[in-house]
């Protein structure tokens, strides 16, 4: 059953244990996570009509939990970008609690900034990806959704720890979410970017100031800092991600599953129409960049790549002056639901790439960043695998914030 | 170093014991003891095992032998010494005796040879050793390796012992043996040709002769009377399997003759062919036309070795009610079918209706198959109750059909396609049920074939326009009358393989212009094409007529071998590709200029002139296997060029980072092969239950389907 929000609607919403820590809890995914049964085509043509034989790794916690599943939303092809993604809608329309989106370039960020809730993603490599069909794997992460922080602190602590099935995860036992342990630190000391702060318009800039100020009220110490290569994120995303997307894409043949164009003559023809008529235009687009690079420019990944651990290296060094960094969510323009091109793409996602590149926790905290009518989004991020701080941090902010508007 | 009194391996036996003898070859296998180095010693006529012992041989020689490894080439002197009891090896024929080291010199040294050379095991119960799994290509690549092997060895030494006894046998008739060249002009075997440009005569070409068709008709023009070649051909087709771009007949003329001295000749040629094999050619070969070819077998090409031979069955549903053998029948169609012996144990319903009526015999394009399986009570079909009990029993009769036998017939308003589709079937089912004998061969002569086929606008010729009609008078204007004639040509098939074929030819010239007429080529056109040839049929040329046998195949049916390249000393792969050479290559713009040909390219870019800048967005669609849409280019031209952009600034800032790059950081953490000991290797459950096959586009049989690898 689909609706224009959602691409599969169990008929009757998955009823787990009615035990566990996620009782009661509705969770809303996407048809790139596998749900045994469900469509599962990642809004591609690529994966037309795929039904996932099994649960992923998470989905199984998450049902052991005590989890039900509501359905799964509409998305953009393969996962890039946002255009087509129907979660906010879904999750403002309350289909569910709580919502899981892959977030690659920072759509789990973007999508809750869209719908005025949380979003969070988590450490690279804290959360199975066994069961996500994922386009960028250095990249990508499972975020989390929710309008409470405590929800999205639960659902880490069922998902979050090893499972031999993901080959890049951390090896080290998950972080307690549940019972954090509190922060000695009395003073929360917050970096924001100069050159970031020079790279936003006018709206933004006023909307983000007026966020810094909030968290200044809220006891929090602000303090500008140097990021010399806040630019090069994006270069090295998109450089990083079409490469691993255009090999990750390569199993689409039609053959196993997916689409199969008609009447091909030989097997490369084959291969050639049925990939020609799977692809929508601005995915098509994202793999002739990975080709490009793949097939006649290999350097530029490895430049790529070491500009990567360059700015790896300098974020590191920031998170030794300072406890996190604001950055906000999203520039006003493009669009990241219109993006119609990849550069458009690229160009909506250039706030939130930065903690893809670097494997960061980001939480997106709504309200903070008014401009007029529209919420520009506050992220909070921290160093690796400090996803436990960066939640709670978040927490402390928005109870005071709260706190101090309803006073 | 001198080898006047080389010993050849293969040759030592027991009367040479206590003999010094020297030796040459090539280090087949080791086995070192210690003390004690056994070596097996290969040269062209087989292996003996050489021994290193501190008993014979002075301790330098085998320190030297330490150095040996599998393929050096050496010469060695040594004493001939009966094996002790119990040690003799079986699988080599010198296996009684060994050769005690003398003296030893390393005369070159061998890198680790890419696959395994030896063939022979060392030790009496070991099992012989294979060499199936290599990869082709790389057995290709080092060519001059694999024929070390003895089984590749003896392939070429019976080939030669095969030419030999043709060249013996067409001498003791008379035939002497005539080059013909290999720069000529296209002639017309159908296929395309290789050219070779001239640097001589600017822009233009010779060709490389698909056969020496018109040159051997030539010199019977000439007076030769008797003339045979074995020479090498050229065809330019589409790639097959086990074809080759480059092949070797015996092409064969004589005049004064008719078909039966063909027969008779060709007939004791092949035995004496097959005898270099160890095979005995049951004679006489029968004959058969083509026409019962076809309602026998549905194929020009009968394999004979089995039965399930066709029984017409169009008679017995002249009045049926059965509506679709109605309708086909009064389209003027038949209805052929076969009795399977015995298998329908084998053959369940599910199997005939699913598998061979729904997707098999449509594959050899046939609308539908009718099948019935016999039981006691009778006939057992999906569709046996439209047919009346009297149809039912003459099928029964017709087909001698009794318990467990399963009849299937095929019917449409075609005859050729019946007979077609029925012939696939026939040989489908005797491979599936493994109904075909080992080790028998069943010659055959098919006769009278058509002069003509139809085509969409005339008649094409069905071997080529040279061939004499079984008639003279025809009129070349009538297409039916045309299609009826015969022609008199042959083909000797053995085991469902043709292995060549030829005709008795036009010798006159009015007759040959009549046929060129017929075919729809315009006076000019045979003028400039033919006209040489033509002409020489005005000056008394003899009747005569000829047979051409295609070598590499009846090689590699004498010698059992799986395909014609196991047969070839140096053959192109499957994708007529040398990797050896690795050719065809590209040549150089200057060799192009010479020839003229740089400004011949019309439409197609040549090579290294600036056109052959391919369109980068068509070489990454190639690579990625991603089609693009006429509407989809730009966009994807764009991507493109951004995607270089960005290539050019991360170069750029990767490269001033203090003058030094950073190493390549490829994941913020490590990635793990997640291999998982203690973890059995086992089918995955959901392959083993089919359900992988539940979302797969095309399913074929438990399979995956796909379209074809070749053409």
């Amino acid at each position: 059953m689909t609706t224009d929000l959602l691409a599969y609607r169990p008929a009757t919403p998955l009823q787990e244990a009615a035990t566990g820590p996620l009782a009661g809890k509705t969770i809303l995914v996407r048809p790139d996570l596998c749900v045994a049964g469900w469509l599962t085509d990642a809004g591609s043509q690529a994966l037309k009509d795929f039904h996932a034989f099994t649960d992923a790794a998470i989905v199984t916690r998450l049902k052991a939990a005590g989890a039900s599943f509501a359905g799964s939303t509409r998305m953009a092809e393969l996962g890039f970008g946002v255009n087509g993604d129907a979660m906010a809608r879904a999750l403002s329309a309350n289909h569910a609690h709580i919502g899981l989106m892959t977030d690659t370039m920072g759509e789990a960020r973007v999508a809750a900034c869209c719908a005025g809730c949380f979003g969070f993603k988590p450490s690279y490599g804290l959360i199975s990806r066994s069961g996500l069909i994922g386009l960028a794997p250095s990249m990508e992460c499972v975020g989390v959704l929710a309008g409470d922080l405590s929800d999205i602190a639960s659902v880490l602590g069922v998902m979050a720890g090893p499972d031999e099935n993901d080959f890049s995860m951390s090896n080290d036992p998950p972080p307690d979410f549940l019972n954090p342990v509190p922060s000695a630190k009395t003073t929360l000391r917050i970096g924001v970017p100069r050159e970031c702060r020079d790279r936003l318009g006018p709206s933004g800039a006023a909307a983000f100031a007026a966020a810094l100020d909030a968290m200044a009220g809220a006891g929090i110490e602000i303090i500008e800092v140097n990021l010399p290569g806040f630019d090069l994120f994006p270069v090295v995303h998109q450089i990083v991600a079409a490469v691993e997307a255009s090999s990750a894409a390569g199993k689409y043949d039609g053959v196993r599953y997916g689409f199969r164009a008609e009447s091909a003559k030989n097997w490369n023809e084959m291969y050639i129409k049925s990939r020609a008529e799977a692809f929508g235009i601005r995915i098509k687009a994202f793999l002739f960049q990975g080709a490009y690079f793949q097939f006649q420019d290999y350097p530029a990944f490895e430049n790529a790549c070491a500009l990567r651990r360059r700015l790896v290296n300098e974020t590191d060094d920031l998170f030794k002056q300072v406890d996190m960094l604001a950055l906000p969510a999203r520039h006003e323009d493009p669009d990241p639901y219109r993006a119609e091109t990849v550069g458009d793409t690229y160009a909506a996602f250039g706030l939130t790439l930065a903690a893809n590149v670097a494997g960061l926790p980001a939480l997106h905290i709504p309200g903070l960043s008014r401009h007029a009518a529209m919420d520009f989004g506050l992220q909070l991020i921290g160093p690796r695998m400090a996803d436990v701080s960066v939640l709670a941090a978040g927490l402390n902010l928005s109870t005071h914030i709260q706190g101090v508007s309803s006073t | 170093m001198t080898y006047h009194d080389r010993s050849m391996c293969g040759q030592i036996n027991a009367a040479h014991v206590g003999r010094e003898v020297v030796l040459a070859g090539w280090v087949d296998a080791l086995r070192d003891h210690g003390e004690v180095l056994f070596i097996h010693l290969r040269d062209t006529s087989g292996i003996v095992q050489v021994v290193f012992g501190p008993e014979s041989t002075d301790r330098a020689v085998c320190e030297r032998a330490g150095l040996l490894k599998n393929e050096f080439c050496v010469r060695l002197t040594g004493t001939v010494v009966r094996r002790a009891e119990g040690t003799e090896n079986p699988h080599i024929p010198t296996g009684d005796v060994e050769v005690a080291a003398v003296a030893l010199t390393i005369i070159s040294r061998s890198k680790t040879p890419p696959f395994p050379i030896s063939e022979k095991s060392m030790l009496a119960d070991a099992a012989l050793q294979r060499n199936e799994s290599v990869a082709e290509d790389l057995r290709l690549q080092y060519r001059y390796l694999d024929l070390r092997r003895p089984s590749m060895q003896d392939h070429l030494i019976k080939r030669h012992a095969i030419a030999r006894a043709i060249r013996n046998f067409l001498d003791e008739q008379g035939f002497i043996e005539v080059e013909t060249p290999m720069l000529t002009r296209s002639t017309p075997e159908g296929a395309r040709d290789y050219i070779v440009p001239s640097r001589h005569y600017p822009k233009t070409f010779y060709a490389l002769p698909q056969s020496p068709q018109l040159f051997k008709q030539l010199l019977m023009v000439a007076g030769m009377e008797r003339y045979y070649q074995i020479v090498r051909c050229f065809r330019d087709e589409d790639l097959r399997p086990n074809r080759q771009p480059e092949f070797t007949q015996l092409d064969l003329e004589a005049s004064f003759i008719d078909e039966e001295f063909i027969y008779r000749l060709f007939e004791e040629l092949a035995v004496r062919m097959f005898a270099v094999g160890g095979i005995a050619l049951p004679r006489p070969f029968p004959r058969m036309t083509w026409t019962d070819a076809m309602n026998t077998a549905g194929n020009d090409r009968p394999d004979l070795r089995f039965g399930m031979t066709f029984i017409d069955a169009t008679d017995i549903f002249t009045d049926t009610r059965y509506a679709i053998f109605k309708q086909i029948l009064e389209r003027g169609g038949c209805i052929k079918g076969i009795n399977v012996k015995g298998q329908s144990p084998i053959l369940s319903k599910n199997i005939l209706q699913n598998e061979y009526a729904k997707e098999i015999v449509p594959g050899f394009g046939a609308r539908g198959m009718t099948w019935m399986r016999v039981t006691d009570e009778g006939l057992e079909s999906n569709i046996v109750q439209f047919f009346s009990k009297n149809e039912q029993q003459a099928i029964i009769e017709r087909f001698g059909a009794q318990n467990t036998d399963v009849i299937l017939m095929i019917a449409d308003p075609s005859w050729h396609l019946v007979c077609s589709a029925l012939g696939q079937l026939r040989l489908h089912l005797a491979d599936r049920l493994d109904l075909i004998p080992k080790d028998v061969f069943h010659p055959l002569w098919v006769t009278d074939f058509p002069l003509f086929e139809a085509t969409d606008t005339g008649v094409t010729s069905s071997h080529h326009p040279f061939t004499m009609p079984d008639r003279t008078d025809f009129d070349p204007a009538d297409m039916d009358a045309l299609l009826a004639l015969k022609s008199r040509a042959y083909d000797l098939v053995v085991n469902g393989e043709e292995l060549g074929g030829g005709s008795i030819r036009i010798n006159d010239s009015e007759l040959q212009k009549k046929i060129f007429s017929a075919l729809g080529l315009a006076d000019d056109d045979v003028a400039e094409k033919f006209g040489f040839f033509v002409r020489a049929l005005e000056y008394g040329a003899p009747p005569h007529g000829g047979m051409a046998l295609g070598l590499d195949r009846v090689v590699a049916m004498i010698l059992s071998a799986p395909s014609i390249r196991e047969v070839i000393a140096f053959p192109k792969n499957r994708s007529a590709f040398c990797p050896l050479t690795q050719a065809p290559a590209p040549v150089s713009r200057e060799q192009l200029a010479e020839l003229a040909l740089l400004d011949m390219g019309g439409a197609a870019p040549l090579p290294g002139s600036p056109q052959q800048e391919q369109d980068p967005i068509d070489f990454l669609s190639w690579v990625a296997r991603i089609g693009i849409a006429d509407t989809e280019r730009e966009t994807i031209r764009a991507a493109v060029a951004q995607a270089k952009d960005l290539a050019a600034r991360a170069g750029e800032q990767a490269a001033t980072n203090n003058g030094t790059k950073n190493a390549p950081l490829y994941s913020v953490l490590p990635t793990a092969n997640r291999f998982r000991p203690g973890t059995k290797a086992e089918i995955y459950a959901l392959s083993k239950n089919g359900d992988l096959l539940k979302n797969a586009p095309a399913v074929k049989g438990g399979y995956f389907k796909v379209a074809s690898v070749l053409e």
